[in-house]
């Protein structure tokens, strides 16, 4: 049967020849694809919604803001401990909750990719 | 010496001027590469104690990873419907972490032992991919 | 007005009618480009102060990233940003901070020394 795509190696590797893991893109392979990216903020004690209404829970990353630092930012996990703040989503929006004392901006990534 | 490859600007870019940022797709750059994805759940056991999930992926060599969880929400007394990108860390304190960690061959995240109560059903989501994580 | 582009589907999807989350890439959609990737340690000295390294990224922008850390309890294992190992070793965290020059990464120092083996990547993408 024939195998057809499109498939592009890293700079320095042969295309013919190359493991997917040395692969930039191939049609084998899923790469996220972002469906809507922004900055907003958050006031502490609060959360953050933002609406995606993709009707399933999608694939997202959030970035906020250090609790008491300007323009430092770190990736938020659902770790209070390091990030006091939270961030998860659902079926219809996007939450980031800041546990810090201070109001934060944020960075948000919603992807197409379903988790 | 040329210079070859792919790019594909955003739409309202020229591509020929377009700075990184402003592509969609270049083969300058390394993507994150799914390499395999899925889904599970874990039931709280009574009494609680710890449990480990384990995904096999056998690539040889530490992939970088994203997984997302259900928690238990305390405010609520009910299992979230919402995924939280891991690892969740609790400043409560006691043994209610969910850490994920990779190796070799496996990805596996480790329940707490308090972190949700007996009973709970706790749903989980990962993707593992192609670039490494070491 | 006409409409170009290119899309990639999965495989076993129609690309003439493949929605965008059945497809491997479509030119309507950003992608995440890693502009930037490499490994670096953190020499932890047992001082119960926590240690750090610099990495510059020379972006115009504060820089989305992602990274592992392997920490003291395993050498085989890696965690993600915002971990703490509290299995296996004395409780020792890792995290990462970006700011307009730098990422920025922490470990945790619980006493004992050790040396923290980080994997990261710079996005093309910011975070702020």
């Amino acid at each position: 049967m024939a195998n057809y795509g499109i498939k592009v190696s890293k700079p320095g590797y042969d295309v013919t020849s190359a493991a997917d893991r040395y692969l930039s893109l191939s049609s084998k392979l899923n790469m996220f694809k972002v469906f809507s990216s922004g900055t907003s903020s958050v006031a502490s004690g609060n959360t953050l919604q933002i609406t995606h209404s993709l009707g399933y829970i999608p694939n997202f990353m959030v970035y906020i803001e250090t609790d008491g630092s300007t323009n430092q930012m770190e990736i938020v996990s659902a770790s209070l401990i390091t990030n006091k703040a939270q961030a998860y989503a659902d079926s219809t929006k996007l939450y980031v909750y800041n546990y810090g004392s201070s109001t934060r901006d944020v960075y948000y990534y919603i992807m197409y990719d379903p988790i | 010496m040329a210079n070859y490859g792919l790019k594909i600007s955003k739409p309202g870019y020229d591509v020929s001027s377009a700075s990184d940022s402003e592509l969609v797709y270049s083969s300058k750059f390394d993507t994150l590469k799914v390499f395999s994805s899925g889904s599970g759940s874990i039931t709280v056991p009574n009494p609680m104690a710890e449990q480990t999930v384990t995904i096999t992926h056998n690539l040889g060599y530490r992939p970088a990873f994203m997984f997302y969880t259900q928690i238990f929400d305390v405010f609520s007394g009910s299992v979230t419907s919402g995924y939280y990108m891991s690892p969740y860390t609790d400043p409560v304190g006691g043994d209610g972490s969910i850490m994920p960690y990779v190796s070799t061959t496996t990805l596996k995240i480790r329940y707490g032992a308090v972190h949700a109560p007996s009973g709970s059903v706790i749903n989980y989501k990962y993707f593992i991919f192609y670039n490494k994580a070491i | 007005m006409s409409n170009y582009g290119i899309k990639i589907t999965k495989d076993g999807y129609d690309t003439s009618s493949a929605s965008i989350p059945n497809q491997i890439l479509n030119s309507s959609c950003n992608s995440l480009k890693i502009v930037a990737e490499g490994q670096t340690t953190i020499s932890v000295n047992g001082n119960n102060v926590d240690d750090t390294v610099t990495i510059s990224h020379g972006r115009s922008n504060i820089p989305a990233f992602l990274a592992f850390a392997q920490l003291r309890g395993s050498s085989t294992v890696s965690y993600p940003l915002n971990s703490y190992d509290l299995f296996s070793g004395s409780g020792e965290g890792f995290k990462g901070t970006a700011n307009s020059s730098n990422i920025v990464f922490t470990a945790t120092d619980s006493g004992t020394a050790y040396t923290a083996t980080i994997y990261y990547y710079i996005f093309a993408e910011p975070s702020r």
